[in-house]
Formats: C-alpha cells, structure tokens, sequence
C-alpha cells in the first residue's frame, strides 16, 4: 500500500512518474523562495509533495446555485402535495450559501491541495489538505530541480482528482457537511489537469512547519522524514 | 526501481513470448521468458513482478501489463503425523471417548493450499445523516380534566456527517469451500512467513484455484467498507466512498483435509497447517432414543382410541343440556337428536 509512483534518478535529478504501461518524465514544480531568503532558507527545507487541482469557482458557485434551486423546488412540491412521512429535504442556511458562493467567486479558480506523500496516518492526508485548500497561499511556482529533501509522490494524478471532492467537502462548515441533500450534488470538476508541486515544510523538533501554510503538523505523519533529517 | 538506468519503453520490454514458448516444453509453469532490450539476454519475469532487473547487464526493466497478480504461499508448520494426531483427539473428544483410531479408518489425507484474496488500499468517504434520539417529553393532554402533564417518548433527528480516510487491509476466500470451514485469515500480523509463489514452486504445492475474480472482490470490499463506516444507530441520506491505491494479492495458506471411514460413513476434518487446530469437523453422531417418537405419540393415540366413545357422548350430553337451557324447554332426547341431524343435513328449522 502507498507505493512510490514517482522516482527519481539519482545522476541528473528528473523526476519520472509510473504510469500504466511505462515509466515517463513528469515535470514537477516547487514554490520558487524569494530570493533575499533563497540561500539561507533552502539548506532546512523539505519538499512534501502534492497534487493541486485547479477547480473553476464561478463552476461550483453555479453548481451550489442549482442545488439549493433544486432543494427549495422539491422541498416546495412536498410540502404542497402534503405526502405525510415524506421527510422535506434540508435546505442549507442561505447566509452560509451566499458566504460560500461569494467567497468562491472572489477567488476565480479554486485550488484544492492533494497530499501526495507516503503516510501511516491517513488521516493525515485529510489534515493537510484542508489546511491547505481553506488558507488558499499565493505563491510563485519554479520548475524543481529536484535539490534538497524532496520526498516522493505515492498518489496518482486520477487518484488525486477522485479525493478533490472529500477535501473540499471538508474545508466547509460543519452545517453544510451535515447536509448531505445539498452535498451529494456538488461535484468538483478540474478546470485543467493536476501540477505535482513540492510544497516547503521545515523540521522543528519532531513537527513539520509549512512555510507558506504557517501550520504544522507532526513529522511523524509523513514516511522517510526522519530519515531526511537524520 | 531508479530512473536513470536503462528504463525500457513499452515497446521495448513488451515481453517477447517467443521465449516462454521454448521454456512452455520443458518447463509448463507460468513464468515468462523475455529477452533484455539492452543486450539480448533471456530474462524470466514472474507473475506479479512490477520491475526486473537483467541478471546480464544489470539494466532495470519495467514490466508492461498484464503482470498478473503476485501470490504468496504459506509453509506448513504441521506435519502430517500431528495433523493426523489432531484429527483423532478431536474424535475422540467430540464422541466422549466412542469413536478412536481404533474403529475408523483414514481414508485418505492431504495438504491443500487454500487461496485468500488480500485487498491493501485506502479507503476515502463521507457520510451524512441523521442520527435518531429516544428524548422523553411531558406532554399537555387537550383535555384539561384528565392529569395535567403525562410523560411520552419521541425520536429526535440529530444531523450528523461523518469524514473518513482509513487504510484497509482487507482478506476474504477466492474460492467456495465450505466444507473446510475457513472464514478468513488474519494477514496484518508479521508472525506468518509468506513466501512468493512464482512459477518455479507452483507444481511443489497443491492448490486450490481462486474462483472470484480480482473485481468482484473490489466490489464486495467497497461494500463491506461502506457498510461498517455507518455508526450504529444512524440513518444515511447521502454518503461518498472512494477506494484508491489498492493493490490485490493472493494468499495460499495450508490446510489438512482428512477423510475418514465410520460404521459406513464418511466423515471429515479440517486442520489447520499453520498452528495445527482443527477448523472444521464432521464425527458420527451418537443414536438417541426419541422418547416423544417412541412413547408419548403412541401413547396419546391410544387414549384417544380408547376413549373416543365416552368423549362422543359427553359432547352429545352437553350440547343437550345447553339447548335445553336456552330453549327453556324440554324435549325428549331422541326427538332432539333427529332434530339435530336433520339441521345438520340441511332441513327447515
């Protein structure tokens, strides 16, 4: 389980990703350090892969929209016909839509962070992709050189975009997700196909500190750290 | 396996079959023979190997698909001679001391590799729903002479959701044997040694071929999974499941199947080859007097056979008396008879 899909070669640093009948070159990116820090910041680094997915905003805003249209009609026709032991479906809390829906629109284009490293805790994945999908961090990508500390990619790019959905549905309010009428319409598309991109964590004591998140997590949560640092 | 050896394309490694058609004469087990794309050498690739690396050059090739799926077999830790010593302690166990070794005969006994599908992935869901509450409340009658307040238990919907990121290691039989017994094996624990079964010790072992597919398993996995992720007490309304990363093996674990001979019967045990416990276990049954067949049916019968006469004329006596009352007149008992019988067979009142 949790098998390497990248690998790295060791002469000339590319990155080469399994795909199902061959070995081929991937490009993977990493967020470019500014370069006041460039030299003092990199020696600590290390680089936690993970798919992002890149989803249209005003796409689930218009798909939020339909929901709660369709929620309101069929609650409606309910209520109307008076059918007794037919449960109304729940409607979600407009000011919480209207929240959600405006803030999506703000960003133009959703990036949901898929963690892609090797993990015994799964749960972990979770962790850090809602931490990372809900601070959405502006930062400039560079093409890895694959330097320094890069641990490996263990998640397809299909497999990445088959759990966009959990981890959107888990940056959202507890309200909405306890709303499973309004959920299970909402399907996140990706407006174009998954970067791998080396996100920068640095080891203090045994946790892991996000550098552009400003979290952290335990070091134990990601296989090979201690390995890295040792 | 490392890029930056000699990573050969799909047209590259594809398998040349010529090879195994060589070996297929003179060895029949399933490994195939390929030839290296970097310097011609005969290569042997197994079933479920992923990367090879030429035993020539040293290149590191990467297997192209179908690469089947990688299977594992078990050695027996029991020998035949206590797995038969097992048998006969069960027997003689399970009948009281009747049955032993001295009056059955071993028909025959033989070491059978069970396989086991081994389901490894991760498993991603969400779940939403309501969660039902018996809540007592003190209700107000409508009706204000009646008590003023009287408790009544209702049920409350709490909504709930539920997200959920779990590994799964996960085993079930590939075949239908349910004359073995065998429901499952515990794989996480190390303390079993599984050894690869390639081609090469496939004809060493007798083995019992899977019958469920690769993607029935899947579905019956993600069923089960989907299943247990829902809390007790719960109701779903909407729920999303996504199993990834999984990877499927077969595991072939040892198990005696012995066959014995009873007063003109046969009779089988299961033991397990592993730890040597019996798993399953047929022995002659002891016969039982039936006290109800044998005494209390006859019994009843014949009361009823020699009583059938009194019992008539106390219900003909009864009726009687009953009509008699409700008439609050009397008539002779033989007139009410024939009055009977003729109401009986249809006539006027």
């Amino acid at each position: 389980m949790g098998q390497l899909v990248t690998f790295q070669c060791p002469g000339c640093f590319r990155y080469w990703v399994l795909s199902s009948e061959a070995l081929e070159p991937i490009t993977v990116f990493r967020v470019a350090p500014q370069e006041s820090a460039r030299e003092a910041d990199e020696a600590g680094r290390i680089h936690l892969p993970f798919w992002l997915v890149e989803v249209d905003g005003a796409g689930i805003k218009a798909q939020i929209e339909d929901a709660v249209k369709e929620l309101q009609g069929a609650s409606q026709a309910v209520l109307q016909t008076g059918f007794a032991g037919v449960s109304v479906m729940k409607l979600p809390a407009s000011s919480e839509m209207g929240f959600l829906a405006e803030r999506l629109e703000k960003l133009g284009s959703l990036v949901v962070y898929v963690p892609a490293f090797k993990s015994l805790n799964t749960y972990a994945y979770l962790k850090v992709g809602r931490l990372l999908t809900r601070i959405q961090p502006s930062f400039a990508l560079e093409r890895s050189d694959g330097a320094g500390h890069p641990i490996l990619c263990a998640l397809r790019s299909e497999e990445a975009v088959a759990l966009v959905d959990f981890i959107f549905f888990a940056t959202l309010p507890e309200s909405i997700q306890e709303n499973g009428d309004f959920l299970q319409r909402i399907h996140l598309a990706p407006a174009r196909p998954p970067r791998l991109v080396e996100l920068p964590f640095r080891m203090r004591g045994a946790s892991l500190v996000s550098v552009i998140g400003g979290f952290w997590i335990s070091g134990r949560l990601v296989d090979g750290v201690e390995s890295l640092v040792q | 396996m490392i890029a930056g050896q000699t990573v050969a394309t799909k047209d590259a490694c594809a398998p040349s079959f010529t090879g195994a058609q060589r070996t297929a004469t003179r060895e029949p087990t399933p490994a195939y023979g390929a030839t290296c794309p970097e310097c011609g050498g005969t290569i042997r690739i197994n079933e479920g190997d992923r990367s090879v690396r030429c035993g020539y050059c040293g290149s590191a090739l990467y297997v192209v698909s179908p690469r089947g799926v990688q299977s594992y077999v078990l050695q027996p830790k029991v020998t035949p001679a206590k797995a038969r010593l097992a048998s006969i302690h069960y027997m003689t166990g399970h009948t009281g001391g009747r049955i032993g070794a001295h009056n059955t005969s071993i028909i025959d006994m033989r070491l059978i590799h069970v396989p086991f599908w081994r389901m490894r992935g991760r498993l991603m869901g969400w779940i939403s729903g309501d969660r039902v509450k018996a809540v007592s409340v003190e209700t107000t009658p409508e009706n204000p002479s009646a008590s003023p307040v009287y408790p009544t238990v209702r049920d409350e919907h709490e909504s709930y959701s539920r997200l959920l990121f779990k590994r799964v290691d996960w085993s079930t039989p590939a075949c239908a044997l349910p004359c073995l017994g065998l429901q499952g094996i515990s794989l996480r624990t190390g303390f079993l040694e599984w050894d690869v079964l390639d081609g090469a010790r496939r004809g060493e072992h007798t083995i019992a071929l899977p019958m469920r597919s690769e993607r029935n398993v899947r579905k019956d996995a993600l069923s089960y999974l989907t299943r247990l992720a829902v809390p007790a007490g719960t109701t779903v309304r909407a729920s999303r499941f996504h199993l990834f990363d999984s990877t499927f093996s077969l595991h072939y674990y040892p198990v005696y199947m012995l066959r014995y001979g009873c007063a003109g019967r046969m009779y089988t045990i299961t033991i397990d080859g592993a730890n040597g416990a019996v798993v399953h276990g047929e022995v002659p049954r002891k016969r039982r007097v039936d006290a109800k067949a044998l005494f209390f049916t006859p019994a009843v019968l014949a009361f009823f056979a020699a009583t059938w006469f009194p019992l008539v004329a106390i219900a003909l006596a009864a009726a009687y008396a009953l009509d008699t009352a409700q008439a609050r007149a009397y008539l002779p008992p033989h007139e009410w008879l024939a009055l009977r019988i003729e109401r009986l067979l249809g006539g006027e009142d």
